[in-house]
């Protein structure tokens, strides 16, 4: 038994390894990282250079207050203090990441009691497609192994030092992410089927669920009230303009579900969960087929954003696979190929892998990050301009013009609080589309606009080489590569008389 | 001095060993009012040092403007009208003080009235500091509005209803009665009131002498209730009262429910989810269950108009406190969490209505606004029309003495032509419509000016020659608008 153990924690140990190291090599391969990430670099930042992070913005829109939970950062500042930001950025979220094989496997090993089956979850697990965003530096990094270690620490709730750290884990996800609250639904979810079920629920889960719904309200109050005031329920929708809500927040999409999970987890996944559902009275696949139903819900109606959902619905899925295998075990068992168990095991092995290891490597090389080049571009801007000088660069470019240039940016993705949002989005992008220079001009001073720029992103995004009211008159080119930066040189009233001229 | 808990069993207070709570218990009374008090005052003592109005709420308007219109169908507001002649002695907004004292005298006639029920100091003391918290309650007695006018007299109502003796019980009409003037929807909710009482009075075998009573002599039941339905009709067909007053400002029905989501009044998202746990706790419970159907009369009448707010939140408030009772009354298995989750409650609701208290004095109106529409009664024709935020018309017309374009609740025309005139983006589309209502000026406040857009629409048309600023005073602005 002893061997056995030691075994099966060799192997565990070694998935964690591998999946550690294809994750790092991919993060240290492929450059940069991706646009949002800037966002939360910056914050970690000022988090080490001040204590606080930076909620009073004088760069994103040109200044404005911004509203987040601070928890990750104040963690990745730490890590500063002895590693430089950026391979800290790189190294501690592809850590935790890989960590939910760990995870994983102790949640499905106290499901099935099966060490195999749960070794495979292990697998799924780090290999993932959805999670293969290796160069993503940001709160949900931190989230995910959290809230699955909190969901392990629940199922042993009874012993009192999983109650401590159930508790000490979801104050840390209170602070961390506001998708906390998908814990907290698939809660609701789970005692509302129990009762359909007439499953007796445990007092002490009722006790920590109660605990768990009014420490998340509290907190996210303390942190949100002024948004929830002003935003009312649509804080929901985090104030994104409705032309690109579909991006945030797309239709539910099985094929996409299908490309992002790996189609062997997913269709064994489902098949437990309706199994689950409606015959077996196993309590903690309940609870997990309970987060499954909350997280579904909540993707279809939109009321978080899809890649998120499929991230913690594939984890799940991941985890529910141990006792598919377990029980396409016992299955075997019972038939006459029961003798070849082994071999089955191994393809299907080679089979996950085969589904699973290149779709998560093409995932991590499909990644939007900015090139060396675009980078560079807007470390020039730093150099180059004015402190106090505003800049348009495309949306997903905002952050980078605000860590990377440390100036101002007309609109980044950040869009909480902003007034007049869909107005400014469609006259920031009609910047970007307008054969206009009138039009422009117009809307550049409106904006104190002082520079542009039109990077190899933006030609891609916009079909075309440059902005198409250029002229010298107006334009002065300062940088000119694959990106392009011009200085605006006039206003709408200088053409205005010159026409009238 | 000894309560009872939910399960009936008996607390002795004289056993409580912490001092402080002892005294809370027997001075419990006292504390609510003063707790009720410190809140509401505060409302007014912010408003005063910021240079606000203490008269706040657009109902209160609404009904001081009526009870300044005389006739027949106003005779329900004379109380009104007699205080304001008596108050104004004492300054313009001495009739901050009704409110007040509605509010004082409610608390004290639900003690009495809580007594003579027999129902658990326990349950009152939770049940009121629940309320007292909520921003429904908060904005209920800080403001002039009928629902803490119908509060008073249904509580002093029923109190009367409950006394031993058979003549105070008939005198319990003289409450109820006005109580029905108010709207239709009211007096719906009284019926359903009285009829619960009736009931659960009949089924309670502590009480046999009245249940005697009630057998052999039901005249005074079906009194009750019948003069309640002569009153209801003759308001439906000769006064031609509305089913539920207001509402008085636009309605969102999310964030008028839940105050956190920036409404104007509401529960707090704590109190909500307390109603939640006791909603599922009190179905087993068999005296509860008049709540159940007082609760089916008032959400859909929520969703017809967010005014209901108040009764809906007393109801979410007694479920609060079953929820309350049922989730703490006994030990946890885990029971530091239980210590830690309900200080965590109670931290969150007081937090909720701090943080209502100070948004209410932040969106409260300014003296200067009040100033400016002086100076348009004192500066402009009677008859002239003022276009303006639908949501503060009854505050125009108080002040200015003039007629508004516009008011809540509007008919669907005139919302769609306010929201044309809003939206306006030439004067083409503008100046028709100002000329066929013959809108003389327009009132433009810091909170319109901040909604609407700078360089289009109607703020960048009052550049036409055709308006002219006639008066301003900070953020506030008259314009006038020659046809």
């Amino acid at each position: 038994m002893e061997k056995k153990e030691s075994r099966a924690l060799v192997s565990l140990v070694f998935i964690f390894i591998v999946v550690l190291l294809i994750r790092l090599v991919l993060a240290l391969v492929i450059p940069n990282f991706t646009y949002d990430s800037y966002f939360h670099l910056r914050q970690v930042e000022e988090v080490t250079a001040t204590g606080l992070p930076k909620y009073e913005d004088h760069l994103s829109y040109g200044g404005r207050r911004l509203l987040f939970l601070p928890f990750f950062h104040y963690l990745m500042a730490f890590f500063h203090l002895f590693l430089p930001l950026e391979l800290a950025a790189k190294i501690i979220p592809n850590i935790l990441i890989a960590s939910l094989t760990l995870i994983t496997y102790l949640i499905s090993k106290k499901i099935t009691q099966d060490k195999t089956a749960s070794l495979f979850s292990a697998f799924i697990a780090g290999f993932l497609p959805i999670l293969y965003s290796t160069n993503d530096f940001g709160p949900e990094s931190l989230f995910l192994p959290l809230n699955f270690l909190a969901i392990y620490a629940f199922f042993n709730i009874k012993e009192k030092k999983f109650l401590h750290l159930y508790v000490i884990l979801f104050l840390i996800l209170s602070f961390t992410s506001p998708a906390t609250f998908l814990l907290i639904i698939g809660f609701a979810i789970y005692l509302l089927l129990s009762v359909l079920e007439r499953k007796k629920i445990k007092r002490e889960e009722v006790e920590v669920i109660l605990f768990s719904l009014f420490f998340f309200a509290w907190a996210q109050f303390l942190f949100f009230k002024n948004l929830f005031v002003e935003e009312g329920i649509s804080f929901i929708w985090q104030n994104v303009p409705p032309q690109i809500i579909k991006e945030y927040l797309p239709i539910v999409s099985i094929t996409g579900a299908l490309i992002l999970v790996s189609i062997i987890p997913f269709l064994a996944g489902i098949f437990m969960v309706y199994r689950s559902l409606f015959q077996s009275k196993n309590e903690q696949s309940f609870l997990l087929i309970s987060f499954a139903v909350s997280t579904t819900l909540l993707a279809w109606f939109r009321l978080i954003e899809f890649r998120l959902a499929l991230a913690f619905f594939s984890i799940i899925l991941a985890i529910l696979f141990a006792q598919f295998y377990r029980e396409f075990k016992m299955f075997m068992s019972k038939t006459r190929i029961s003798n070849y168990q082994g071999a089955i095991s191994l393809l299907l092995l080679i089979l996950l892998s085969l589904t699973m290891i290149f779709p998560a490597a093409k995932a991590a090389f499909q990644q939007e990050t900015p090139s060396d080049e675009e980078v560079n571009a807007f470390k020039w801007i730093k150099d180059n301009t004015p402190e106090n000088a505003m800049i348009l660069a495309l949306l997903e470019e905002g952050h980078l013009v605000t860590y990377y240039s440390q100036r101002k940016n007309i609109m980044d993705n950040k869009f909480s609080r902003i007034k007049n949002i869909e107005e400014r989005f469609a006259e920031f992008n009609t910047l970007f589309i307008t054969r206009f220079q009138t039009l422009a001009v117009g809307l550049i001073d409106k904006y104190g606009i002082d520079y542009i720029v039109f990077t190899p992103q933006a030609q891609k995004k916009y079909q075309r080489a440059n902005f198409k009211y250029l002229s010298i008159d107006c334009f002065e080119r300062l940088y000119s590569d694959e990106t392009k930066i011009y200085r605006i040189t006039c206003s709408l009233n200088q053409i205005k008389e010159k026409e009238a001229r | 001095m000894t309560d009872k808990d939910s399960n009936g069993r008996k607390i002795d207070f004289q056993k409580i060993e912490n001092e402080t709570l002892k005294h809370f218990f027997d001075h419990r009374q006292e504390y609510l009012i003063l707790l009720a008090l410190i809140l509401l005052l505060t409302i007014l003592l912010s408003n005063l040092l910021e240079d606000k109005l203490l008269i706040i709420g657009e109902e209160s308007y609404y009904h001081l403007q009526t009870s300044l219109e005389s006739t027949s169908k106003n005779i329900f507001y004379f109380p009104l009208n007699f205080l304001m002649k008596v108050l104004a002695e004492f300054g313009n907004e001495s009739i901050v003080i009704i409110p007040l004292l509605l509010a004082i005298s409610s608390i004290l006639l639900y003690s009495q009235l809580a007594k003579k029920l027999q129902i658990s100091a326990f349950f009152s003391i939770i049940f009121l500091s629940l309320l007292i918290f909520s921003p429904a309650f908060l904005f209920t007695f800080a403001t002039i509005s009928a629902y803490s006018y119908f509060t008073f007299l249904i509580l002093a109502g029923f109190l009367l209803l409950a006394q031993e003796r058979e003549r105070y019980r008939y005198l319990a009409m003289i409450p109820f009665l006005p109580a029905t003037f108010l709207d239709i929807f009211s007096t719906f909710l009284l019926l359903a009131l009285l009829i619960l009482y009736f009931y659960q009075e009949k089924k309670k075998p502590s009480r046999k002498h009245l249940q005697r009573h009630l057998q052999s002599k039901p005249g005074l039941p079906l009194m009750l209730i019948g003069v309640i339905i002569m009153s209801l009709l003759t308001n439906i067909f000769i006064f031609q009262q509305p089913f539920l007053l207001g509402p008085f400002h636009h309605q969102q029905r999310m964030a008028d429910l839940i105050s956190d989501l920036g409404g104007l009044s509401g529960m707090s998202f704590f109190l909500f989810l307390l109603a939640l746990i006791g909603l599922v706790a009190a179905r087993k419970q068999k005296n509860r269950s008049g709540l159940y159907l007082l609760t089916a009369l008032a959400i859909p009448a929520y969703l017809y108009n967010t005014r209901i707010i108040y009764p809906l939140t007393v109801i979410a408030a007694i479920f609060a406190t079953v929820g309350i009772i049922k989730l703490f009354e006994k030990k946890w298995v885990l029971d530091s969490l239980r210590k830690l989750t309900l200080f965590l409650l109670i931290l969150g609701i007081i937090f909720s209505a701090f943080t209502y208290l100070d948004r209410l004095v932040l969106n409260s109106t300014s003296v200067e606004e009040r100033n400016v529409l002086q100076w348009i009664k004192e500066n402009t024709e009677p008859q002239a029309v003022i276009f303006s935020n639908p949501e503060k018309s009854h505050f125009i017309e108080y002040f200015s003495k003039r007629q508004t374009f516009s008011s809540l609740p509007a008919s669907k025309t005139l919302s769609e032509e306010t929201a044309a005139i809003l939206s306006a983006a030439y004067i083409d589309e503008l100046f028709p419509l100002l000329e066929k209502n013959q809108i003389n000026f327009l009132y433009l406040t810091k909170e319109m000016k901040e909604q609407l857009p700078q360089n289009y629409g109607l703020l960048f048309l009052l550049k036409n020659e055709k308006f002219k600023l006639v008066h301003s005073r900070g953020d506030t602005e008259v314009w006038s608008f020659r046809k």
